[in-house]
């Protein structure tokens, strides 16, 4: 082994500088010794860099939910009282209360609702009853008249 | 979003956060943890470990050293102590002799009967734990020594030393397998 193979493992990492680093780089041009440490220096390197590394999106998860069983997620408090309140509204007995009285509460906003429609409904067509009672019939023939009248003048 | 204020963030718990950081630093934790294992589910339970002395420690961190190193630091110190206290069996017993008289047999029937992948493990596992760590830290991670001597608590002179010996075993695990063809 080349004495100066230490130094030419601190120059491949860049550790030497000026004169230091000069020296070696000019004992490498020279040593076949020392190039063929390099080069070994260079392949561990690469055999390294190439390597493939098995990692799963899934561990990520677990150390996520390791994190959240240590606390380290703290929820505001709002946070809070909304899964306090969708964990009691969840339960069978609340989920079905509430059910039935949402469906109570629709079924009278629906009749109350259909109510006023047809009441609407009702306006409408009597206002619609006086219009026409209020129209005579002699002007609405005059005025057919003059309709009929006008297509024949504009073909002559 | 930036470091400082991502830290702050995790620090008062906000989940979003902590999955960013979880993220932002997995691959990093996870290359380094790996190397030094050299097993999947243990590098994988090093760095689930580490996260959660991230968190513990996080009050105390002073942003006066940078959190990257910090963390290095955190992930190397968990690996290491999940590291065998006995003697490493890098192989089934006779395997070392098998591959390198496969070797002088035929170069390339080494290369098909056992992947390269598998003989790196089997060359970087005969490393004492301490010359593997420093390699990893500068090789992939690409740590000058000074860093890694920051890292590691131990002094710069050290690091060269391991660095120099650990590369020079690398070498002659190696070169008898794969010849003056390593790649």
């Amino acid at each position: 082994m080349c004495e100066w193979e230490r130094k030419v493992n601190a120059y491949w990492d860049n550790e030497l500088e000026g004169e230091e680093a000069e020296r070696v780089a000019e004992h490498l041009r020279n040593c076949f010794e020392c190039q063929l440490a390099l080069n070994s220096f260079q392949q561990i390197r690469q055999i390294f860099l190439r390597e493939n590394l098995p990692t799963s999106p899934a561990a990520i998860a677990a150390a996520l939910e390791r994190l959240k069983c240590e606390g380290a997620f703290q929820t505001p408090k709002w946070r809070q009282w909304l899964l306090q309140f969708d964990l009691w509204l969840t339960q069978p007995k609340v989920a079905f209360k509430v059910a039935m009285a949402v469906s109570l509460v629709s079924a009278l906003i629906m009749a109350n609702l259909s109510a006023q429609i047809s009441q609407a409904a009702e306006r409408i067509q009597g206002s619609v009853q006086n219009a026409i009672q209020s129209v005579s019939l002699e002007r609405v023939w005059q005025r057919l008249a003059l309709l009929v009248q006008k297509p024949q003048r504009e073909r002559r | 979003m930036d470091e400082r204020h991502l830290l702050e963030r995790c620090r008062k718990g906000d989940e979003r956060a902590w999955v960013e950081l979880v993220n932002r630093y997995w691959g990093l934790a996870f290359r380094i943890a790996y190397r030094i294992l050299r097993n999947k589910e243990d590098a994988e339970d090093a760095v689930q470990e580490a996260f959660v002395q991230v968190f513990r420690s996080l009050p105390t961190f002073q942003h006066r050293s940078n959190f990257r190193t910090w963390f290095y630091r955190i992930v190397v110190r968990v690996a290491m102590a999940r590291l065998p206290t006995e003697p490493v069996e890098p192989l089934e017993e006779g395997v070392e002799a098998e591959i390198l008289e496969c070797a002088h047999e035929d170069p390339e029937k080494i290369i098909l009967v056992r992947e390269k992948e598998q003989i790196l493990d089997w060359a970087i596992q005969q490393l004492p734990p301490d010359w593997r760590t420093v390699l990893v830290l500068r090789e992939v991670e690409g740590l000058s020594y000074a860093e890694i001597a920051e890292i590691l608590g131990i002094p710069i002179g050290t690091v060269e030393s391991r660095l120099f010996r650990a590369r020079k075993k690398l070498r002659q695990i190696l070169e008898p397998i794969f010849g003056d063809e390593w790649l």
